[in-house]
């Protein structure tokens, strides 16, 4: 028995099973170029995109990386200059604080000494004021007695003896 | 009134020329008894014995000059100056003109019994300037009015410096006691308001 004969009775058709072939090549061959190479074409198409969008998100993420490296070190940067800065000008104005201090103290120690000179000053004028005004009622007090209680030939005494004091 | 003390005077001593009349002519003796026995103040006696006619004519002439607004020249105008500085005062103080007769006595009693002594140390301080010039202008001032002895001892006095002044008195009751003189502006205060006052200072400038 030849091996047709076989397939024959086991009822497998050579010429189909040509026909399954050719038509299996066919589709084969048909699907590949419709199918298979354009789907494929597309799957590596669609594979690279998605290489291509990983690399580039890889890329984007090392961008990012490093910027975010730039950017802390620039912010650390920053983060101590500003550290500077703010030390520097905390002691500036400590140093002026202690400057105005230092002023105020100064002013605080004239104005007082000022105020104190005034103060003196006006006790000294007020003094003095009083003792004029005592003076001047002790001339009135003396003006009244002299003009009014002293005696008329007291008063005419003094006239002689003034003139006397005149001529000699 | 200056003009009648003159007039007064002048009209005595030509009432006496006229009744002797060779007065002039007379010797010094002569006129000196004639004069002892005339009504004329002394000074003005003198003033006769020392002239002669043709000066008593020269007399008349200044104090006819003097008279109608000229100056005050000659003796005899000097002479009525001297009286003035010397004697008027006194004759204001006392009012007493019974040592002078005649004219010039009644010119005297008119000048007492009108004029103020201001108004009458005024007149005499003009005439003596016009007389001789430079005549000190004096005031003594006093807390009350000073007797008629006391202001004759005070003229004595500036009589003895100046020999032409009428010294013009004036109460000042401010002065309280003593004196106070100006003279032509300077001042010497002898008064008890001045001394007061020079106390007060001198306590002032302490305080």
């Amino acid at each position: 028995m030849d091996v047709l004969q076989i397939l024959s009775q086991l009822g497998i058709d050579p010429w189909s099973m040509l026909f399954y072939l050719v038509n299996f090549a066919t589709l084969l061959v048909a699907l590949t170029f419709l199918l298979y190479r354009p789907l494929l074409s597309y799957l590596e198409k669609r594979q690279s995109t998605i290489a291509n969008s990983i690399q580039e998100a890889q890329e984007l993420q090392a961008l990012l990386e490093k910027e975010r490296t730039e950017m802390a070190a620039m912010r650390s940067e920053m983060e101590q200059n500003l550290r500077a800065e703010v030390e520097k000008t905390t002691a500036q104005l400590q140093e002026k604080e202690a400057l105005l201090l230092k002023e105020m103290e100064e002013k605080k120690s004239m104005m007082l000494a000022q105020a104190k000179e005034q103060i003196e000053a006006e006790k000294a004028a007020l003094m003095k004021e009083v003792e004029g005004k005592t003076i001047e009622v002790i001339k009135d007090v003396v003006l009244y007695v002299v003009q009014n209680k002293v005696p008329r030939e007291v008063v005419s005494e003094s006239v002689q003896e003034a003139w006397k004091s005149y001529t000699s | 009134m200056m003009h009648d003390l003159i007039q007064g005077i002048l009209t005595d001593i030509l009432s006496f020329l006229s009744q002797h009349r060779n007065f002039f002519g007379l010797e010094e003796a002569a006129r000196q008894e004639l004069l002892a026995g005339a009504s004329l103040p002394p000074l003005f006696q003198k003033v006769l014995l020392t002239l002669d006619e043709a000066g008593m004519m020269k007399e008349i002439d200044s104090v006819q000059q003097y008279l109608s607004g000229g100056p005050a020249r000659g003796i005899f105008l000097a002479s009525v100056g001297v009286f003035c500085a010397r004697d008027l005062g006194n004759v204001l103080d006392s009012g007493d003109i019974t040592s002078y007769q005649g004219a010039f006595a009644r010119s005297l009693q008119q000048i007492v019994s009108t004029y103020s002594y201001q108004e009458v140390a005024q007149e005499v301080q003009h005439y003596l300037e016009s007389c001789s010039g430079n005549v000190p202008y004096i005031v003594v001032q006093s807390p009350f009015a000073l007797d008629a002895s006391f202001r004759s001892d005070i003229r004595a006095h500036f009589a003895t410096t100046y020999k032409l002044c009428f010294p013009l008195f004036s109460v000042n009751k401010n002065l309280i006691g003593g004196i106070r003189v100006f003279i032509d502006g300077e001042t010497r205060d002898l008064s008890w308001i001045s001394r007061l006052n020079a106390l007060g200072n001198v306590l002032y400038s302490r305080v």
